[in-house]
């Protein structure tokens, strides 16, 4: 991987955050759920950045909180260089232009009493993007780009179908000609066929616009196909980090080692080990000590039950948090982020 | 329809596996303006002795339709079995009484569904809830019931099986409910489970630890599974043998691993290069043009053929018959351009 000459579109520093649940019936507890624990990287321009996990995660979390939809209790949001977590009313609302999210339910995000045509329209007027002359024909223009006819303006949302309407949801997205675009899920309720189509427009977009993706999946072929780098995530932390055909080769997280021999894949010749290994997801609400991972992983060691792995450089391009991995095992030693400190002395542990 | 048009192969293979259940020319309308439409459309399949055959394809084909048809739970009034017989042991189940239904289902033959959540009751324990079952269909008592289904828990592998016997259907997770669900279908020994979706709503590491448990019940067991996903990766996982629905057909059906390697139907072709795959490259993803057909709409002849590239004016005109793609292959395909119509056998 090139290294850091870039400088980054996004820049996410230790994001925290934690919600507080109450449950119970007569007598309900508040518990503390931290979905998102101290989650750091980078998206460079024109790159789509995965971000994998399983329900719980946290990923969506960190989705909404880059366009502070969820306030982060804590951590640095930076897009090209401005603090989004700084930015006042006025400067978040351009912000937010430049930035923009595609969720999973596109029928749940669009306005059913609105048409298309209004839903697209209102964006661009709002940010002074087309006048009320000229809105139409990017309307249009906009509906044409992501694969829909003119008069599909003129219609509600419950007229489409869920292709036709995640199609509507990247349209009023691209609206106001965003930077960065956090997909959440976006073809996850989809038909294979339709998930296919929706793939391939983002593709397009991405490269005729140079947009960059936050691209959030719970579907390892999806993000294979679609991203460049990629995150995974288990329990609020990020395990592992790095270019996606490397990750998906050779794994070192033994969370991504079990995500990738869990994913079926379509060719019978290829069975899944089945994971006859038991053990379920732990709650964020009551993350394991240590490694959030360790009750369910097979290479626990008892440093693993006590402290928490720091994400470090494993080799260019490439971090993980895992005891497996002292610092400074990867064939080069190139610095380490600041944040890695050797497991021996590792006491960063849960507080913060 | 001729008889070459469905069903199994009954002739090959080393030993050729009884037939445990038989779906015969089913067909299944809805009624939408006064008029009624087929979901499922002269459907002929046969589920064999200890096999796990798996019912694939994207939203609206028919393949739950067919499922909650074969349970004899479509909705009257709205929907109804047009024709066609379901045999289980020798008893059609589109005649028999509702009664006689009523002790069949969870005892013969049992479902499972996606979201195990709207399946049990919130108010009543999840042990109270399997037994229920053996007590109904087995006629045992509360005590015998609560220790059997104690076993029955540890075999879908809940940890702390016994005391959670007394728990709730919100104590667990998505995964754990799904095995109270399993529990509870194979607590009276069924014949046949019908697997609709059932670890669709799972993560991905969950889902290969039901799978797991779901393949070795079927084993252990000797159970035959109808298994409906739109996911082709758990096919290839867990299933012997595919039947592709389109539009309410079965367009294509056969061994997995044929399947996989020569899919034959331009459908089940385009829907496999339609995936993209996280174990290797995928270059070029394909899609499949324009839609599935309303079912107020459906075309003559072929139901694929709008879509189709190989589109022939015959295609249009007739549906084709599933017709095995080489003499005596237990493969075999709804396509006039793929599978020409061999003349009268020898």
């Amino acid at each position: 991987m090139s290294g850091d000459q870039v400088a980054p579109m996004l820049d996410v520093a230790d994001l925290r955050k934690t919600f507080r649940v109450k449950k119970g019936f007569p007598k309900s507890v508040t518990t503390t759920v931290r979905a998102v624990d101290g989650v750091s990287f980078e998206v460079r321009p024109g790159e789509a950045f995965g971000l994998v996990g399983e329900s719980g995660c946290g990923k969506s979390t960190v989705g909404r909180s880059l366009l502070r939809l969820v306030e982060p209790d804590s951590g640095s949001v930076r897009f090209a260089g401005l603090d989004i977590g700084r930015a006042t009313e006025r400067e978040l609302r351009r912000l937010r232009r430049r930035i923009q999210i595609v969720f999973q339910d596109p029928y749940s995000s669009l306005n059913p009493r609105l048409t298309v045509g209004n839903a697209l329209a209102e964006p661009m007027l709002v940010h002074g993007l087309a006048d009320r002359r000229s809105v139409t024909g990017k309307v249009i223009d906009l509906l044409r780009e992501v694969g829909l006819p003119p008069e599909a303006r003129l219609r509600y949302p419950h007229e489409f179908s869920g292709g036709q309407r995640q199609r509507i949801g990247i349209a009023r997205a691209l609206s106001v000609e965003p930077e960065l675009i956090v997909a959440d899920e976006p073809v996850s309720a989809l038909d294979v066929s339709i998930q296919a189509q929706i793939l391939i427009l983002l593709q397009e977009l991405k490269d005729r616009r140079g947009l960059s993706f936050v691209f959030i999946s719970h579907d390892l072929a999806v993000v294979r196909y679609f991203c460049q780098r990629l995150a995974v995530m288990y329990l609020g932390r990020i395990v592992e980090e790095g270019p996606v055909p490397a990750i998906f080769e050779t794994p070192l997280h033994p969370y991504t080692q079990l995500l990738k021999s869990t994913s079926p894949v379509p060719d019978p010749a290829a069975k899944v080990t089945f994971a006859r290994m038991e053990g379920e997801v732990a709650s964020a609400a009551n993350p394991p000590k240590g490694c959030h991972f360790h009750p369910r992983c097979p290479a626990a060691m008892d440093v693993c039950r006590t402290t928490a792995p720091t994400l470090i450089q494993h080799s260019p391009g490439r971090k993980v948090a895992c005891h497996l991995y002292p610092a400074g095992t990867g064939q080069e030693t190139a610095a380490p982020p600041p944040a890695s400190i050797p497991p021996s002395s590792a006491t960063r542990s849960d507080h913060a | 329809m001729t008889e070459s048009s469905g069903g199994a192969p009954r002739s090959d293979g080393p030993a050729a596996r009884r037939t445990v259940l038989s779906i015969e020319g089913l067909t299944t309308e809805f009624r939408i303006r006064r008029a009624w439409h087929a979901a499922v459309r002269d459907l002929w399949l046969d589920l064999l002795e200890n096999e796990t055959l798996a019912l694939v394809g994207e939203s609206g084909c028919g393949k739950s339709i067919t499922a909650l048809s074969i349970m004899r739970l479509i909705a009257g009034g709205a929907g109804r079995i047009a024709a066609g017989r379901v045999v289980l042991d020798g008893t059609d189940l589109t005649t028999v009484s509702e009664r006689t239904m009523q002790r069949l289902r969870g005892d013969r033959i049992s479902m499972i569904f996606q979201e195990p959540m709207t399946s049990l009751n919130p108010v009543l324990t999840v042990g109270f809830q399997v037994s229920e079952a053996l007590i109904y269909h087995r006629g045992l008592s509360r005590a015998e019931a609560e220790r059997q289904t104690k076993d029955l828990f540890e075999q879908v592998r809940i940890p702390s099986a016994r005391q959670r016997y007394h728990e709730y259907p919100h104590q667990f997770s998505g995964g754990m409910r799904q095995r109270v669900m399993i529990a509870m279908a194979i607590a009276c020994q069924p014949d046949v489970l019908l697997a609709d979706e059932p670890t669709t709503a799972l993560d991905v590491t969950i889902q290969a630890q039901v799978l797991a448990l779901l393949a070795d019940l079927q084993r252990e067991r000797a159970m035959s599974m109808l298994f409906i996903t739109h996911n082709l990766g758990v096919v290839a996982s867990i299933a012997d043998r595919v039947a592709v629905m389109y539009a309410g057909d079965v367009v294509e059906l056969a061994p997995v691993a044929d399947l996989f390697a020569r899919p034959t139907h331009p459908y089940t072709e385009a829907l496999m290069r339609s995936i993209p795959r996280f174990d290797r490259e995928t270059h070029k993803l394909e899609t499949i043009g324009g839609r599935v057909p309303a079912i107020d709409r459906m075309p003559r002849g072929c139901r694929f053929a709008p879509r189709c590239p190989l589109r022939e004016p015959r295609c249009e005109e007739a549906t084709p018959p599933l017709e095995p793609v080489a003499a005596g292959s237990a493969h075999r395909a709804r396509c006039w351009v793929r599978v020409p119509r061999r003349e009268v056998a020898p």
